[in-house]
């Protein structure tokens, strides 16, 4: 690079860097360099030897089932958020894209040390957002604080393919039971909350009215009684519409639509 | 209750499964009709709430299309997943909202339905046509709640 060269580089890197604060995502590799080479190490935190490993099992796996998986480090985001930039960069590069968004696209960043998989459209179905974010704190992150980026992201896209095969779980067994649990937590709260107002008011009015304990027990599991009696009179038209108010695991909906009135 | 169930006569109710179910033959998407009374929510809000509860985000190709109604507000949405919306874009589902409003205004509920059902399958049936191995990922019932 010679003076000029080097002026011209500066004064374009002054100009552009307060305009667009945002990661420039390096050039589109060539077909013939994808094909071979599936990790990009920008960031030089792995070794030759570790780059071609990753790169083989990635493309190996490619090869039998058509998922593509590319992973990239960074040194730094430059304020960029990791998962737009993940899934920018994952576009831009077209990772997967050829017949069914099937692509996976890993992105890590030395710097900032935080780590995004994004997901294809196509590959949503296969491993969810949850089961994405799992992989991140259970199998790939505890490699990561031992200190070795190479393991994590090793583990990480063995857990990866289990994932696509529907044979990931996580490392702790209770995790699934408790989001099941979780769904239910909310309707569970009202109906006991529920139970005991009513089961309050009746024993107010029973004390009042002079009568003993006994007697409020028996109206209370009366009422209980009744409550399911006009439930099941009253409920034929309800669907299976869930407990509304569920949580979609932070899964952002990339779809659209309209609304209107009449 | 009663708004709900009177909003569509069962015959009507009949005559949209089967355009929904026409649709489908052409497109390898999902389309669903789903009718309630009132949501404190947006209707948009509600109908992606319901779209993640009648597990309309699962479909393969992610082109799950949903007409959600709140009878008593009335008002509603359609919505279509990412796969479809990355394809027709924000006019389409515009245009098709426009189409059932008219019908509704009118008070031609059926034929609104009808109507957004029919928009929908076209758009699925040209970016996503149907395949040899295609399966009906979802009912085709009219989902109801309260």
């Amino acid at each position: 690079m010679n003076r000029l060269q080097l002026i011209a580089f500066a004064l374009v890197l002054l100009f552009s860097a307060p305009l667009f604060a945002q990661f420039q995502i390096p050039d589109t590799p060539s077909k013939d360099k994808m094909r071979t080479q599936r990790v990009y190490d920008y960031a030089d935190v792995l070794t030759e030897y570790q780059e071609n490993e990753l790169s083989r099992r990635l493309i190996g796996y490619a090869d039998t089932t058509s998922t593509q998986i590319v992973i990239a480090t960074v040194s730094s985001l430059k304020g960029d958020d990791i998962s737009l930039l993940g899934a920018r960069w994952g576009t831009a590069w077209g990772v997967g894209q050829d017949r069914e968004d099937n692509g996976i696209f890993i992105l890590l960043s030395d710097g900032d040390r935080e780590i995004d998989i994004s997901t294809g459209y196509g590959i949503e179905y296969r491993m969810t957002d949850l089961e994405t974010k799992t992989i991140i704190d259970q199998v790939i992150i505890p490699e990561f604080k031992k200190g070795s980026y190479y393991k994590g992201l090793d583990a990480g896209v063995s857990a990866i393919f289990q994932a696509i095969e529907g044979e990931f779980e996580g490392t702790e067994s209770g995790k699934g039971l408790n989001i099941e649990w979780a769904k239910y937590l909310p309707m569970l709260l009202f109906i006991i909350i529920f139970i005991l107002l009513k089961y309050f008011q009746y024993k107010n009015r029973g004390g009042r009215g002079g009568s003993n304990r006994g007697a409020a027990a028996t109206s209370f599991l009366e009422y209980i009684v009744l409550t399911s009696e006009g439930r099941s009179s009253g409920s034929y038209g309800s669907s299976g519409g869930g407990f509304g108010g569920g949580t979609f695991g932070g899964g952002s909906f990339g779809g659209g639509g309209a609304s209107g009135s009449w | 209750m009663g708004q709900v169930e009177s909003f569509l006569t069962a015959d009507e109710e009949q005559s949209i499964i089967d355009a929904i179910h026409l649709a489908e033959e052409r497109t390898s998407g999902e389309i669903r009709v789903h009718l309630e009374g009132h949501t404190d929510l947006s209707p948009m809000e509600r109908a992606k709430e319901v779209f993640f509860n009648l597990k309309m985000d699962q479909t393969a190709l992610a082109n799950g299309v949903l007409i959600y109604v709140a009878v008593h507000d009335h008002n509603f949405t359609i919505l279509g997943d990412r796969g479809i919306n990355e394809r027709v874009g924000q006019g389409f589902w515009d245009s098709t909202k426009d189409e059932i409003v008219k019908y509704f205004k009118e008070g031609h509920f059926a034929q609104g339905l009808i109507a957004g059902v029919t928009e929908a399958g076209k758009a699925l049936a040209q970016y996503f046509p149907i395949q040899d191995n295609d399966t009906n990922e979802l009912s085709n019932e009219i989902s109801k709640g309260e």
